[in-house]
């Protein structure tokens, strides 16, 4: 590591930025992958929150035909499955912090990995329905 | 200082000992908003899922929607969607090394609380007049 003086330490100028140190498998590749999905995330979510705004309090015919549009489909597919990686990398680092025996540990991963699972496939065979139109 | 030796192992000073700081207490939210999207999109699979199955299992969920309990919940989940995202491009501006600085830090996490409410009232306000 270069070494980094003590003002520029102070100040954070000339900061080796985190994605920069990434590594093969512990903490700071999972690290890296939740930033990765973050920023792929931004413009889903921005998407996602026009699409709410757009569909808030609409009937099921109108949803099922804007969000059944192929386009909107796959991004909002993208958008589901982004988040559920993104989601349970962040539950891994929660569990991390607050529980700490190792069966309830990997229980409460296991348990965060399912649900996400769960919701990405709802989710897909829903947008998969919507799409090819029933 | 009194647990260091023994059985006992020495831990890191806990959340109340510290003065409360701008960025502290967005790095709270931004767990507190994560966790419960994590939960609410739950709610979103299942708005996503009774659009798929036809009109009558879409009404339920319409129907809870539009409860007051409902209300409340998109409402919060619509905030901490906005907040954790601008937490996170708060977050990515950090990490290129920019904004470290005592004022600026600062400035950017309340930054964060500012954009989302403002954000947020604007997505309601929108989501409202225009339909």
């Amino acid at each position: 590591m270069t070494p980094v003086r003590s003002q520029e330490r102070r100040t954070g100028e000339g900061a080796i930025p985190v994605a920069d140190r990434r590594q093969k498998g512990g903490g700071a590749g999972r690290s890296f992958q939740k930033r990765f999905t973050s920023m792929l995330l931004l413009p889903l979510t921005v998407t996602a929150i026009f699409l709410g705004t757009t569909l808030a309090g609409a009937d099921q015919g109108t949803v099922a035909r804007i969000v059944g549009h192929p386009f909107i489909a796959i991004a909002l597919f993208a958008f589901v499955a982004l988040v559920a990686v993104h989601m349970t990398l962040g539950v891994i680092d929660i569990v991390a912090d607050y529980v700490h025996g190792t069966v309830m540990n990997r229980l409460a991963i296991a348990g965060a990995m399912t649900y996400s699972a769960v919701v990405v496939g709802a989710s897909g065979w829903a947008l998969l329905k919507l799409s090819l139109g029933d | 200082m009194a647990e260091t030796s023994g059985n006992f192992r020495p831990t890191s000073p806990h959340l109340q000992i510290y003065r409360w700081s701008g960025t502290m207490a967005m790095s709270v939210a931004h767990r507190i908003t994560g966790a419960a999207l994590f939960v609410g999109m739950g709610l979103l699979a299942w708005w996503l899922v009774a659009a798929a199955i036809g009109p009558d299992a879409f009404a339920t969920a319409r129907r809870f929607l539009f409860s007051l309990p409902g209300t409340i919940l998109v409402f919060a989940f619509s905030w901490a969607l906005v907040h954790h995202a601008v937490g996170g491009l708060r977050h990515l501006i950090w990490e290129s090394g920019v904004g470290m600085t005592r004022r600026n830090r600062e400035l950017l996490a309340w930054g964060t609380l500012a954009t989302s409410v403002a954000a947020t009232a604007v997505i309601w306000a929108l989501a409202y007049f225009v339909r």
